[in-house]
């Protein structure tokens, strides 16, 4: 059994509309998604904006409530369960937020805003309290004396380490990164990576991480799932993504990758179309309407996931189940 | 949160805005004006309805002309007179004083009536002058008439007269008289110095009542209806939208004729087990309570509004799912992760409300629905309508130049809070 388990997940937002504000339409931010992470690994989720991978991460953490579908935690099924049931669960469990600017309460200073975390979950004797917010700061690499400094009185780069502070606060085993970095500037983001990185292996940290950013995925994690509209495409090692990678939506991610050569900019390869509207998607493969291999199948039947290596999962018919393959191994 | 960095930071932009601090002095003027009116006999409700003077005495160093203080004159002789002329004339005329003049002098009531003759002759003299202000003008036709300095003369000696028939005044009463006499009288004869002052306490009364009540139910309100939303929105903004369909009028109307003529102190006071009694010692006054709900009920709605949108921003942000993946409850996140993020709105509506409460009154007390007891700038204005047209101009330029100063100051205060306070803007 893994350690995090995530099996069939599914999110649906209802559209009201009308004069009796009745569901007209559901948005399928997450449809069956299955996921495993095992301890002390490190996943990456990858996909572009809206395909459903922040809500992926909130559903899993109990911030929205899933259609259907079930998380277990540590072999415990979190999805049923009642807000006090949840509390030890909430502990070993945190989230790291995408905006380093309003994730943080304006009106709390830093050691206000952990204080509070510490005693609510009385991590420490009352009396370490101090003591512990200290050694947090250090450990985020933030000056002890910031500790009385409010949100706005910070770079977003420390907001950015504050957050990671808070939900280390806790002592949590797992930690879902949304896009921790994705609002910051290069060179902050490098410096949060490596402190992520630090503290993966100084406390042993079992971490989720939502990005759009293929380098930043393939540098820090262990594995990855590529996400298409609600739905995984592809899951690979992060050891060889640029050999492995076979779905067309994955290829097309790492070509249109930004490449360092300004005499090079002709060969950027950008993927043509629009994302269908995820209250409408397409009755076959999600990315239908983009692909360039597509086919016929493509159109009516959604794809499996197949396995393909050791580690490696693909949802294509192109890629699994050629057309012409199959036509030519009917003869055979 | 004492001696954060950030509410500091705010004390000193707020200390740099220069009108706003000579606001905060003005309010604070005001607001001692009404706690010493409140909590002492400093002005009384029955100064402000003692006849001081005949009539009409003009204020602001306007110069009388010559038939009003003739006039004046004649008003008290004959009142002395009347009072010398009953059997017992010592006791009657120890009542004279009641009328919040002058006591007469203690001389024998022979004298008296000696001296009010002496008195008569030279009115009958002036009265017999035509035009009095013609005259002293030196611009009357006639040939036999006399001149200016002669009539002029007449009216001082009638004035000498009249001061003989009244006892010295000391030195407390001449800085009371002073006081009184400030900016002149009404119609009544009454101080419009005492008046408007008194006024004061009306305007902050209402205004801090309404301010305070409407601000505590609007946050309230607003606070529970953004961040539970559901059917607790529902009914908070169906309540709103019905209250903001009554008229602020007609609504005063209703309570005004449900609240006539019942006690309301008693019974509340009882309710509250003395607590009323305790607070204010029954300064509450009970014809405002109809004003005071009419105003809240229709006032909570502003605030409400403004916290129930800001609410439904903050309670989407990031720091409040943070908390809530903390495993906060409810209740914590909204005390301590929403309300402080909304204060800064509850202070500026409160300023905001304050003035709108006193303007408020003061229309309804000049169309006579607000205060039904002694004066208020309403009140004094709408008395002042037939004086105006006489040109007595000091009544109302009394009761608005004061609700002036308080409206001004607090507009600018409540302007230099929203620069300060609204994070948007620092």
């Amino acid at each position: 059994m893994s350690f995090v388990e995530v099996n069939n997940l599914v999110k649906h937002f209802p559209i009201r509309g009308g004069i009796l504000n009745r569901v007209i339409a559901q948005v399928q931010a997450v449809s069956d998604v299955s996921l495993r992470i095992e301890k002390g690994e490190t996943l990456g989720v990858i996909g572009e904006s809206g395909c459903g991978k922040s809500t992926l991460g909130k559903t899993m953490i109990r911030l929205i409530e899933p259609t259907s579908g079930d998380v277990r935690f540590d072999g415990v099924e979190i999805t049923g369960l009642s807000h006090a049931e949840l509390m030890p669960i909430r502990q070993r469990m945190q989230f790291i937020f995408q905006d380093p600017y309003s994730s943080l309460n304006p009106r709390m200073t830093a050691q206000q805003m952990l204080a509070e975390v510490i005693r609510f979950h009385d991590v420490v004797p009352a009396k370490e309290t101090d003591k512990y917010i200290e050694e947090l700061l250090e450990t985020v690499q933030l000056r002890k004396d910031s500790k009385n400094r409010y949100p706005h009185e910070f770079s977003g780069g420390q907001r950015q380490r504050l957050n990671i502070a808070r939900a280390l606060a806790v002592k949590p085993d797992f930690i879902i990164a949304d896009e921790p970095v994705s609002a910051l500037d290069v060179s902050v983001q490098a410096q949060i990576l490596n402190l992520l990185m630090d503290l993966r292996e100084k406390f042993g940290l079992t971490i989720m991480f939502i990005s759009h950013d293929l380098k930043v995925v393939e540098h820090f994690c262990d594995r990855m799932v590529v996400m298409y509209l609600g739905t995984i495409v592809e899951r690979l090692s992060c050891d060889d993504i640029y050999n492995q990678a076979q779905h067309p939506y994955t290829k097309a991610l790492l070509k249109s990758n930004p490449i360092n050569d300004p005499d090079d900019r002709e060969t950027l390869y950008i993927l043509e179309g629009e994302v269908p509207s995820p209250s409408n998607p397409p009755p076959g493969c999600p990315f239908v309407t983009r692909c360039d291999i597509a086919e016929e199948r493509c159109k009516s039947e959604r794809p499996p996931l197949v396995q393909l290596g050791d580690e490696h999962q693909i949802a294509c018919w192109a890629v699994t189940h050629p057309a012409n393959a199959s036509t030519s191994s009917d003869a055979l | 949160m004492t001696n954060s960095s950030s509410d500091s930071r705010a004390l000193r932009k707020f200390l740099r805005h220069k009108p706003a601090v000579v606001a905060s002095f003005i309010i604070a003027a005001y607001a001692v004006v009404a706690m010493l009116l409140l909590f002492t006999n400093m002005i009384t409700m029955d100064d402000t309805l003692q006849r001081v003077g005949p009539e009409t005495i003009p204020g602001f160093s306007s110069v009388q002309n010559p038939e009003k203080r003739l006039e004046d004159a004649e008003w008290l002789l004959d009142r002395i007179d009347t009072l010398a002329g009953r059997e017992d004339p010592r006791a009657a005329l120890d009542s004279f004083r009641d009328l919040g003049v002058r006591h007469v002098a203690e001389i024998p009531i022979e004298d008296l009536q000696q001296r009010v003759e002496e008195g008569w002759e030279i009115y009958d003299r002036l009265a017999e002058v035509e035009d009095l202000t013609a005259a002293v003008n030196g611009t009357l036709n006639s040939p036999d008439a006399p001149t200016g300095e002669v009539v002029l003369a007449d009216l001082q000696q009638l004035e000498l007269k009249l001061d003989e028939l009244l006892a010295p005044m000391t030195a407390k009463e001449k800085s009371t008289r002073w006081f009184e006499m400030l900016f002149g009288t009404d119609r009544q004869g009454r101080s419009i110095f005492y008046r408007s002052v008194y006024s004061i306490r009306v305007a902050v009364l209402v205004g801090l009542i309404t301010g305070l009540l409407s601000v505590t139910i609007g946050t309230i309100a607003g606070l529970l209806s953004g961040y539970f939303g559901g059917w607790v929105d529902n009914l908070i903004t169906w309540l709103y939208s019905t209250f903001a369909s009554i008229p602020n009028i007609v609504l005063l109307i209703l309570l005004a004729f449900m609240f006539d003529g019942g006690h309301i102190d008693e019974p509340l006071n009882r309710w509250t087990g003395g607590l009323l009694k305790w607070l204010i010692g029954g300064r509450l006054d009970e014809t405002l309570i109809p004003v005071y709900i009419a105003f809240t009920a229709t006032f909570w709605i502003g605030p409400c509004r403004v916290i129930r949108g800001e609410t439904l921003k903050i309670r989407e942000l990031e720091y409040v799912q943070a908390a809530t993946v903390m495993g906060f409850g409810r209740t914590r996140i909204l005390l301590r992760h929403i309300l402080p993020n909304v204060t800064y709105l509850m202070l500026i509506n409160f300023s905001l409300l304050f003035i709108g409460a006193i303007k408020s009154e003061v229309i309804l007390s000049f169309l006579g629905l607000g205060v039904k007891k002694g004066p208020s700038w309403g009140i004094m204005i709408s008395q002042s309508k037939v004086e105006v047209i006489n040109g007595f101009f000091w009544q109302i330029g009394t009761a608005t130049v004061l609700m002036f100063f308080l409206v001004l100051a607090f507009n600018v205060l409540s302007d230099a809070l929203q620069d300060v306070l609204d994070p948007k803007h620092v």
